[in-house]
């Protein structure tokens, strides 16, 4: 039984406040995640890729069909899957230890060990001198780093990561992304992340999803052996990325940089 | 303000002092200056306020000369201040200190009825999408009810005396804070419930240790509206409903002897509590909150 599956999948929003029009923002989707993948959607902005993993973690319901998890229907939230959001979602009046320790709050632990877990989590994602800082006084990337070691810390089968590092530099973002990567490595859990950028799914991915422009629609899929070189200048990568790019529905506002040759 | 040119003015002043290609320069404490400027600021609004009070009394009193009664001047009413407060003069039989105490007591229960009506109900109304419609409606209707005329049904519950205007006070200020409270919850974006949601948290502790701390400043807020709008009904429900003693009931019946100055000299000292109430005490504790809350922006 697959981990996750998502079984023609519909959801639609009212245009405006009269509610007169709805419109479909994913369109009859199926997709199955199986145990210890690393899949990463890719699609244009609006495509409803955040809505689908508002689906998944249980925020809202289909407007058709269903979203099973571990074999049961997805209805509310839970801690078995922890989300990463896009935006800024810390708690502001806690200190960064203490946002951390408030994701084992459902958990029945004493108290010295939730610390304990919690200062590990931040020691992993290099925060621990942060510790008993506001989240306000750190910097973006700081903060999307406090809210992995939230999900370090809950540890949750289902890591939903919602291009958790897109307003970051490019060199941060790598830093991050091979954080992410260890962690997975080590964690052996399942992980369904977001991104407008191929380069970025194609150093992480064990599986590319790609949508289609608004109504949301699987366009394809590849798969990538965990085992394989992700080193962005060997022929197998850059046919991989040329296939993904050409593939990507012509949109503006899609996210395709043309694709750099180094010798 | 978009611009803060007295900032960058002041650190351009130290820029020659740096410390080699050291970006910290040391400035040195800005508090006894901000001190001064703050106060000065003060005091020229208060002399404004005192000069056209002056220019007025000296204009109807000396220009005009219809001189039937005179209308106070700052000096004779300050100068009866005085001795009420320190003289040990008194009005209408009690000595000023218990005008005041008076009038605060009845504030204080009247208010505290409010928060404690107002906080449960915004809470429902904020809390709950399908109550909020309904109950906004009774809301916004006794929102429209200016404070005095909330008399009549003030007279038919409690008849004449302080517990009228306790009512009065109460009906008024538990509205705003209700409002207050319910639109400040409302307003907490969704991302930060879901994000506790998915962290497993249940009604209760997404109640006290989300949505609370999230909506403490626009609690405050609204209790300082309500606040402001308890002090001033206070005094007006004071002056018609027949209270034998309080501050509002004080200016009704120096009016009423013709003791013009007294009159002022009360209105002075109600200025003054609701200046002390609000900028120093309520000003405080938000700050304090924001402080505590991490909401201060920079530092
Ligand atoms: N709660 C909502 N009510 C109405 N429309 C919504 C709502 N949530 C999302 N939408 C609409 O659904 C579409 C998809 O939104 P979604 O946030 O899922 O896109 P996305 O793929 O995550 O885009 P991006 O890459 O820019 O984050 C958008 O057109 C958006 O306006
Ligand atoms: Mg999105």
């Amino acid at each position: 039984m697959a981990l996750v599956e998502v079984r023609g999948v519909t959801k639609a929003y009212y245009t405006s406040r009269r509610k007169d029009q709805a419109r479909i923002v994913l369109d009859d989707i199926s997709l199955k995640f199986e145990d210890n993948e690393f899949v990463c959607l890719i699609g244009p902005s609006g495509c409803g890729k955040t809505t689908l993993l508002n689906l998944l973690a249980g925020f809202e319901r289909p407007t058709a069909g269903e979203v099973l998890y571990k074999g049961k229907k997805v209805t509310s939230p839970s801690p078995e899957r922890g989300v990463v959001f896009q935006e800024y979602s810390l708690f502001p009046w806690m200190s960064v230890l203490d946002n951390v320790r408030f994701a084992l709050g459902s958990k029945d632990l004493p108290e010295k060990e939730k610390d304990a877990i919690a200062r590990k989590a931040l020691t992993m994602v290099n925060l621990a001198d942060s510790a008993d800082q506001r989240p306000n006084l750190l910097s973006g990337g700081m903060k999307q780093r406090v809210a992995v070691a939230r999900l370090l810390a809950m540890d949750p089968d289902l890591w939903l990561m919602d291009e958790p590092f897109s307003s970051l530099d490019e060199q941060t973002r790598k830093k991050l992304d091979s954080d992410i990567l260890n962690i997975w490595r080590v964690k052996r859990r399942t992980i369904i992340f977001v991104t407008h950028s191929v380069d970025e799914a194609l150093h992480l991915a064990t599986r590319i999803i790609l949508f289609s422009q608004s109504p949301g629609q699987v366009i394809r899929e590849w798969s990538i052996p965990a085992t394989m070189s992700r080193d962005p200048t060997t022929m197998e990568m850059i046919t991989l990325r040329k296939e993904i790019t050409d593939a990507m529905p012509a949109c503006a506002c899609a996210d395709v940089r043309p694709i750099e040759i180094r010798m | 303000m978009l611009f803060n040119g007295d900032d960058d003015a002041r650190i351009a002043k130290h820029l020659g002092s740096r410390k080699g290609q050291d970006p910290v320069i040391t400035i040195g404490s800005d508090r006894p200056a901000a001190l001064m400027r703050t106060a000065l600021t003060f005091a020229l609004g208060l002399f404004i306020v005192l000069l056209v009070w002056q220019l007025f009394a000296w204009a109807y009193n000396d220009v005009l000369d219809r001189a039937v009664l005179r209308f106070p001047a700052p000096l004779e009413t300050f100068s009866m201040l005085w001795d009420f407060l320190f003289e040990g003069r008194t009005l209408l039989g009690y000595s000023i200190y218990d005008h005041i105490m008076a009038s605060l007591g009845r504030w204080m229960v009247a208010f505290a009825l409010a928060t404690v009506v107002g906080l449960g109900m915004g809470a429902v109304l904020g809390y709950s999408t399908a109550l909020f419609p309904i109950g906004i409606v009774p809301v916004s209707v006794f929102q429209m009810i200016p404070g005095l005329a909330w008399l009549p049904i003030a007279l038919l519950l409690f008849g004449l005396g302080s517990n009228a205007a306790v009512f009065i006070i109460f009906a008024v200020s538990s509205v705003v804070i209700t409002i207050g409270v319910a639109g400040g919850i409302r307003r907490v974006p969704p991302v930060v419930v879901r994000a506790a949601r998915m962290m497993g948290a249940d009604d209760l502790t997404l109640f006290r240790k989300v949505l609370l701390p999230y909506v403490t400043v626009d609690i405050i807020n609204a209790l300082r509206v309500g606040m402001g709008s308890a002090w001033r009904v206070l005094i007006a429900a004071e002056m018609v409903v027949g209270t034998g003693i309080g501050l509002g009931y004080a200016i009704t019946m120096t009016k009423d002897l013709l003791n013009y100055v007294g009159s002022f000299a009360c209105i002075v000292i109600i200025c003054i509590i609701g200046l002390l109430l609000d900028k120093v005490l309520f000003a405080e504790i938000e700050k304090y909150a924001r402080h505590r809350l991490g909401m201060e922006e920079g530092y």
